[in-house]
């Protein structure tokens, strides 16, 4: 909302402030100026100006050759325009200044051999207005050489206010005025309102009927008569224009001044259009069709509140009028309607029609129910000075249903149990009456206010605390550093979370954030059934991710943009999938938390001692391992799927835990990964972190160390390729005692010659917690081991030692 | 070839045959006395007798092979061999910041859903239906009643309603809002909410509450203003400002020239929050704060574009591994 200080100034007086005291205080109670604005800055420079003299330009018909005086010089200059004579005022730009409207720099020019020192300038060329078919003319009272923003009373501050939800009584200049006395505690006033009426009266000929009274509380209408529509004045328009609205006509811009002066939108009617002499207010036809004043047709529905005569619709009311009785240059007679209609059926309207605008922003907001007739009067009252128009005698004011006053008792030790502080009673009354309530003292400390009816907000005692608080300041209220905790012995809910992102950083990934919202062709990675939003920004943010891996591919493929091949990424967040079709409630879908790992390229930075390691999915299997032991997830055991006919990975590697399923490795797929612009092999992981929350976690517990060394064998073997290794260790230890602890696989290789045979290399670990193992208690046992390894997988010992 | 015994032999080889003062080396130096017609075919001879000695050379490198030696003296100045270090994103950074200096207040951390009904996110939060504060949050929807959440408030009705008075949490969190994406707007962004409620609890304590984070946060010198303001679920309402991080107050484009920076909003529990929860209204009193993670963020680290945070450029966050 933006507030002219200029405008501001006819209902308080702060003529003792600098615009930024103003500005704090304005936002130091809840009325947050974001920015100020310097009117009439562009002007600075541009002084009035007369022509002394004028000739033709000896060389071009329609210029002339004007002398110009700017109080202490006089100029030549070239003038186009076909309105400039001798001995007017006009507004003269030296050369040098920059003209507002182009945004260049005045130069000194030849034009058409004569010089040219200057410019006589038109309204356009001011920014002043649209008018550009000759330069603006002064009146003859214009003073030459004063600046034309003094001259013109151009020169403003307005202030742009972010007013919240809860205050339309603020969407004025009026109400701004009225937060400034309860500020400053110091008087605001309102203009006097004092017309005269011609003998007519309205009610002769005229009556209004609601039919709907419950979105039409209150209707008040007056009529006057043989207005002659044509420009505002300049300080009407000054008013509007600087604050952005487009100066029309005197009938149009008086209701739009009223609109900001008050916060009461006000609708006119060309009184020749209304037929009938009646208006009736209800509500529009199922599908029916209105165009409204802005040109388009619009489809209403029977919700619509609708501003009627007996044979037609004439405006959406509270929203927007209808083109079939808008006031134009012919009008002669002008219906004006002040009505406080009910905010939610105005809210309706407007978000049905997608139609949002001033009026009906400050009606489904709430007006002063109290204040619709007053502000009709002050509307006739202008039209009566500004359009030479009669007012008829009388109004009506149809108002079926009173809206009640609201009273709301104020006890001052709530005051203090909920600021903290103890704030002096008359200091509340004094607030509270500078706000516009009226307030009684009851025995005791307690109060009871009459709320304001221009405070729709206000309905409970702690809407009052709120007034009483931000008026005297929040600032100040004392800080309380205290912190008054109960210990209630109640679970802290454990920050997994964080040490999964500790853990996997440690291992020298990168954590990223994907936006959850993601393309359709995106979430059909996953089998799940996703979810769509209903009301996307865009087609490609149109449903939600049923999994973390696309993300992952999106980022690996922006990065190889940029070169960076090597990348170990992983990420946290919740994904979601519908397990109906029709998703109506919490029943109807899931979402659940993931964490997602990604390895692409090398492992570790290059280095001068070691070569790169390659990702591949044994290095992501192990990441995963460790990730889990290091949660204290047991018994994990993984199910891997080799060549799989999948559009999306070969490769498959499930992860248990007992049997519970908690996620999998996958290899993508080239053809996916080449559809994403990859070119390099990619190797993800996908858990269900929600899942693994839940799961019961080992307890560290300590294991008795032995006394006595370990002895270690190393053990290599020619064995068939389709045994695995899962196998073989399987068989080891079953074919051992306790006293082997460990078996690592150390080298595994293949050559041409071993047809179908693979050598594999394993460490055997022996100790035990009685004694020292002799060689040949070793030695029996890899006796034993290598024996069943024969029998049962036909290997071929090739050292053992 | 057959006197060479030993490595050391071999290089006296190279130098006696090969080496800069060799002999293969004055015979080149002769080329120019050789006549003019001869010289192609000297210059040809003498490249085979050349390529034959280098053939021999590496012959007898090959005899010998070398073992691997130690440096007399190692050359320290090579660069480290360096572990590789992961980072965390810089929103759970700050998150993690956050919720690290509530904890020492002694709050709880709550979780709540990201798809929401429209009961939590707005209703229970005292959003009436047909009113225009629901306009202050764009909300996408999955259907009637279900959307993504607007914020992390919602977290505060599913948590009392589990448990009674004195609450004290905190709930971080992702939230949606359904605007285009921008520098300075996107539709996904994290938050931090907290709420406090127990018998006794003011606005001052509020005030008490949030200074004492800010200084952690923010530095000893930080100064904190708190404007009124207006959210549904919280009367009175605020924003807390603090002093522009950027230029200390002095002005600058990110704040303004104001001096101050918006961080967040607050308030006290507004009743009918309290009675969606069935709280009694007359005994208790609460607080409640909601930080937004990318703007507190963007401001510490002097980022101005939104959309870098979550395009997860490598090189990006790489920069991020001081904790």
């Amino acid at each position: 909302m933006k507030i002219s200080l200029n405008w501001l100034k006819n209902y308080i007086d702060i003529s003792n402030l600098s615009v930024d005291e103003i500005a704090r205080y304005l936002t130091m109670s809840g009325l947050e100026v974001e920015s100020i604005d310097e009117i009439g800055k562009d002007l600075k420079g541009f002084v009035v100006g007369e022509v002394v003299s004028k000739k033709n330009h000896p060389n071009a018909d329609k210029l002339s050759l004007c002398q110009v005086n700017n109080g202490s010089e006089t100029f030549q200059v070239v003038c186009g325009a076909p309105n400039v004579e001798q001995g007017q005022k006009i507004v003269f730009a030296q050369v040098g200044l920059i003209i507002p409207s182009t945004g260049e720099k005045l130069k000194k020019a030849k034009i058409r051999g004569i010089e040219s020192q200057g410019m006589i300038c038109s309204e356009k060329e001011l920014g002043l207005g649209e008018n550009h078919t000759g330069i603006l003319v002064l009146s003859k009272d214009a003073v030459v050489g004063e600046p034309i923003i003094d001259s013109l009373k151009l020169s403003d501050v307005v202030l742009e206010i972010g007013i919240t939800p809860n205050r339309p009584d603020a969407l004025s200049h009026i109400g701004v005025a009225r937060e400034l006395s309860a500020i400053l505690r110091k008087k605001y006033s309102i203009p006097k309102i004092d017309y005269d009426e011609i003998d007519e009266s309205i009610g002769d000929n005229f009556s209004v009927s609601i039919e709907n009274e419950v979105d039409c509380p209150r209707y008040c209408a007056l009529i006057v008569r043989n207005v002659k529509v044509k420009e505002s004045p300049q300080w009407l328009r000054n008013y509007l224009s600087n604050v952005g609205l487009r100066p029309l006509n005197n009938i149009v811009d008086i209701s739009n001044f009223v609109l900001l002066e008050y916060g009461q939108p006000i609708h006119t009617f060309d009184a020749k259009l209304v037929e009938g002499n009646k208006i009736i207010i209800k509500n529009a036809d199922e599908n029916e069709k209105f165009v409204t004043l802005d040109g388009k047709e619009r489809i209403l529905w029977s919700d619509t509140l609708m501003i009627c005569d007996p044979e037609k619709k004439i405006a959406i009311a509270g929203v927007m009028g209808g083109k079939n009785s808008e006031i134009t240059s012919a009008t002669k007679d002008v219906i004006i309607e002040g009505a406080y209609f009910n905010p939610k059926s105005i809210r309706r309207t407007s978000k049905f029609l997608g139609l949002s605008t001033d009026a009906s922003y400050r009606f489904e907001r709430g007006v002063d129910h109290k204040n619709t007739l007053t502000v009709a009067k002050r509307v006739a009252q202008l039209i009566a000075e500004l359009a030479d128009g009669e007012i008829l005698a009388g109004y009506i004011d149809e108002y079926p249903s009173k809206i009640e006053d609201v009273e709301v008792t104020v006890r001052s030790s709530r005051v203090k149990k909920v600021l903290g502080i103890e704030i002096d009673r008359d200091e509340i009354s004094e607030i509270l009456e500078h706000l516009g309530f009226e307030v009684r003292k009851l025995n005791g400390s307690d109060l009871v206010c009459k709320v304001p009816s221009f405070r729709p907000d206000i309905t409970r005692e702690i809407d009052v605390i709120e007034e009483v608080a931000r008026i005297h300041g929040y600032e100040n209220i004392e800080v309380d550093s205290r912190v008054s905790f109960t210990v209630t012995g109640e679970e802290v809910i454990s920050q997994s979370e964080k040490e999964t992102r500790e853990i996997l950083s440690g291992f020298g990934l990168n954590e990223v954030i994907n936006n959850t919202l993601m393309k359709y062709e995106e979430v059909k990675f996953s089998d799940y059934k996703p979810i769509k939003i209903l009301n996307p920004i865009s087609q490609e943010l149109s449903h939600l991710r049923t999994s973390l891996i696309p993300g992952l591919v999106r980022t690996i493929s922006a990065n190889h943009k940029f070169s960076e091949f090597d990348l170990m990424l992983y990420e946290i967040g919740n994904c979601m999938y519908a397990q109906k079709d029709i998703i109506e409630n919490f029943n109807d879908f899931s979402e659940k938390q993931n964490i997602a790992i990604a390895l692409t390229g090398s492992i570790a930075s290059v280095n001068w001692r070691e070569k790169p390691t390659k990702a591949d999915i044994f290095y992501l299997k192990g990441l995963v391992e460790t990730y889990l032991d290091k949660i204290s997830l047991d018994k994990i055991s993984f199910t891997s799927y080799n060549d799989l006919e999948n559009d999306y990975y070969n490769i498959e590697v499930k992860v248990f835990t007992d049997s519970t399923y908690i996620g999998s490795l996958y290899k993508l797929s080239h053809s996916y990964l080449t559809r994403n612009a990859i070119e390099r092999e990619v190797f993800v992981a996908e858990l269900d972190f929600s899942k693994i929350k839940s799961l019961p976690k080992l307890k560290s517990k300590f294991n008795l160390l032995s006394n006595y060394p370990k002895v270690e064998r190393d053990l290599s073997f020619l064995i068939d390729d389709s045994i695995t290794y899962k196998q073989i260790e399987e068989k080891i230890y079953q074919s051992s005692d306790k006293l082997l602890k460990k078996i690592m696989l150390f080298d595994q290789y293949r050559d041409e010659k071993m047809f179908n045979r693979k050598s594999l290399a394993v460490r055997l670990e022996f100790q035990s917690y009685e004694k020292t193992l002799t060689n040949e208690e070793v030695d029996k046992r890899i006796q034993k081991i290598v024996n069943v390894l024969e029998k049962e997988f036909n290997v071929q010992i090739r050292a053992a030692n | 070839m057959s006197k060479v015994k030993s490595l050391q032999e071999t290089e006296n080889f190279r130098i006696k045959y090969l080496g800069r003062k060799g002999s293969i080396s004055s015979l080149f130096e002769l080329i120019s006395q050789v006549p003019k017609e001869s010289k192609a075919e000297f210059g040809r001879e003498l490249n085979l007798l050349k390529k034959e000695i280098e053939e021999n050379y590496q012959n007898l490198l090959e005899k010998f092979p070398k073992t691997k030696i130690q440096a007399k003296t190692e050359d320290l100045t090579l660069p480290g061999i360096k572990p590789n270090i992961g980072t965390k994103h810089i929103v759970t950074q700050t998150l993690d910041e956050i919720i690290e200096i509530f904890r020492g207040f002694g709050f709880n951390i709550a979780e709540g859903p990201e798809v929401e009904s429209d009961y939590y996110n707005f209703s229970a939060l005292n959003f009436p239906e047909d009113h225009p504060a629901r306009d202050m949050q764009d909300t996408f929807f999955i259907a009637k009643d279900l959307l993504l959440r607007t914020h992390t408030s919602p977290v505060q009705i599913r948590y009392m309603e589990k448990h009674k008075p004195p609450v004290r949490i905190i709930a971080p969190g992702r939230v949606f809002r359904n605007e285009a994406v921008s520098a300075r707007s996107h539709c996904i962004f994290h938050q931090v909410e907290g709420l406090y409620v127990d018998a006794n609890v003011t606005f001052a304590e509020l005030k008490g509450t949030l200074f004492n984070f800010a200084k952690l946060f923010y530095g000893e010198d930080v100064k904190i203003r708190f404007r009124p303001s207006f959210f549904p679920f919280t009367e009175p309402s605020a924003e807390m400002d603090v002093t522009c991080i950027l230029c200390n107050g002095r002005g600058c484009r990110v704040c303004k020239y104001s001096g101050w920076l918006e961080v967040l909003g607050c308030g006290m529990v507004d009743p009918n929050v309290f009675k969606s929860v069935d709280y009694d209204v007359e005994e208790y009193t609460g607080y409640a704060f909601g930080i937004g993670i990318e703007r507190i963020a963007m401001l510490k680290y002097g980022i101005d574009d939104i959309r870098i945070l979550f395009e997860n450029d490598i090189r990006f966050l790489r920069q991020f591994i001081q904790i």
